[in-house]
């Protein structure tokens, strides 16, 4: 299926975590039954990290690279923004590599 | 009988660590204030830089929520065409006339980002749209405009506000052209937020350092951050422009060239920040143009 951004969030400015959220739980819902995502960018006027993070950083808490390579596919993405994009897929794989050690960590010291 | 509390605005309000020291002042002093009469006075007042008003502006209106009455007085014509044409008066109460069609400011205004298109379209038309305005290239503009919005969202985000405050006065020079806008919350610190997440004691600028660093945030849960304030030192470093953060007790200062820690003596209750944007390179943000690859890209 295709998930245009503007069209779901209803607006040409991608700026908030509320907005981003609405499209991480429909992503959520089709990675999860294994359903191949086109992540339509068309129409998209300005976007920001914070919605990027809120929308693609946070399925990393639960998928692997590897997932994610197979079932979404960014669409129609300007190089500005993508450049962004690159970013928040960076910090957010550091992100909970650090947190998936860190609760590890803190999992042994308490067991 | 209602009390008075007189708030004298200085000489000259600029964005440096008089006036926020004198802008802290004012929000500490006035924090508990309720059911009384506030007088702004001007009459001392020659000069004030308008996007200050974003601060002024917020203090007054949560001065208004808690019933208070507020009095501009004693405004001089040069300072009252400033507080005029970024419609600052008129929130207050305040009627006077000037035209606006030349106007060079980026009106005080608040936002809470519920209508997202309505937001891009203020910053759209109130800082790329003015006649005579120097033109940018569609990146560069696209990056101060979602720099704009990584400093909204984040006070909105961080500091458990309803709104962040702005205002912009734009220096359209033959020289150095320039725009300088100031976001506001009354809310929590990053003081407060850093050394809440970190449980430690940081000073405001310790904490404004910490937050500063790549990939830093304080967020909780499953949701990475910490990238805002790392593409705002970028922006200013690719523009050469100035980034100045005010909260608690800190204040330091970026600029292409050094980052200054300097601090304050009286904390102030939310966070500032100013931006100084250069507008005389028009080609200061430079992507490739290359076509991206997008597969495999997670």
């Amino acid at each position: 299926m295709t998930v245009n951004i503007k069209q779901t969030i209803g607006s040409d400015s991608a700026l908030t975590p509320a907005s981003g959220e609405i499209i991480y739980n429909i992503l959520q819902d089709q990675i999860e039954t294994g359903k191949v995502i086109d992540l339509d960018f068309k129409g998209i006027e300005i976007i920001t990290s914070a919605f990027l993070n809120a929308a693609i950083g946070r399925l990393y808490s639960k998928y692997s690279s590897d997932e994610l390579n197979a079932l979404l596919y960014i669409k129609n993405i300007s190089t500005d923004d993508l450049s962004i994009l690159k970013k928040v897929i960076e910090r957010a794989k550091e992100y909970f590599t650090d947190k998936r050690s860190f609760d590890e960590r803190m999992d042994q010291n308490l067991e | 009988m209602k009390e008075f509390f007189n708030i004298p605005i200085p000489h000259s309000l600029k964005a440096d660590s008089d006036g926020y020291a004198f802008l802290s002042w004012v929000a500490g002093h006035t924090l508990l204030i309720h059911d009384s009469e506030i007088i702004v006075d001007f009459q001392s007042c020659s000069f004030i830089e308008g996007n200050l008003c974003a601060v002024l502006g917020n203090i007054l209106e949560s001065l208004k929520n808690r019933q208070n009455e507020i009095k501009i007085e004693n405004v001089r014509i040069q300072v009252l065409r400033v507080l005029a044409r970024n419609e600052f008066l008129e929130g207050f109460g305040y009627s006077f006339y000037t035209p606006k069609f030349y106007s060079t400011s980026i009106p005080y205004k608040k936002f809470n980002l519920e209508d997202e298109t309505a937001a891009r379209e203020f910053f759209a038309l109130e800082l790329f749209g003015k006649p005579g305005m120097p033109q940018m290239s569609q990146s560069a503009r696209k990056a101060i405009l979602r720099n704009i919005f990584e400093i909204c969202v984040n006070a909105i985000t961080h500091a458990g506000c309803d709104y962040v405050y702005c205002c912009g006065q734009v220096f359209n020079v033959k020289v150095n052209p320039k725009v300088s806008i100031t976001f506001v919350d009354l809310g929590n610190t990053i003081k407060a937020n850093v050394n809440n997440y970190l449980a430690e004691n940081l000073s405001g600028n310790e904490a404004i350092r910490w937050a500063l660093i790549d990939g830093n945030t304080t967020k909780a849960g499953n949701e990475p951050g910490g990238l805002g304030l790392k593409l705002l030192q970028d922006l200013i470093l690719y523009n050469k422009g100035k980034l100045q953060i005010v909260s608690g007790s800190g204040f330091v200062e970026i600029s292409e060239k050094n980052v200054k820690f300097i601090g304050q003596e009286l904390d102030f209750p939310g966070t500032i920040v100013t931006i100084e944007i250069k507008l005389g390179d028009p080609n200061f943000y430079i992507l490739s143009n290359e076509k991206q690859n997008t597969s495999n890209i997670f």
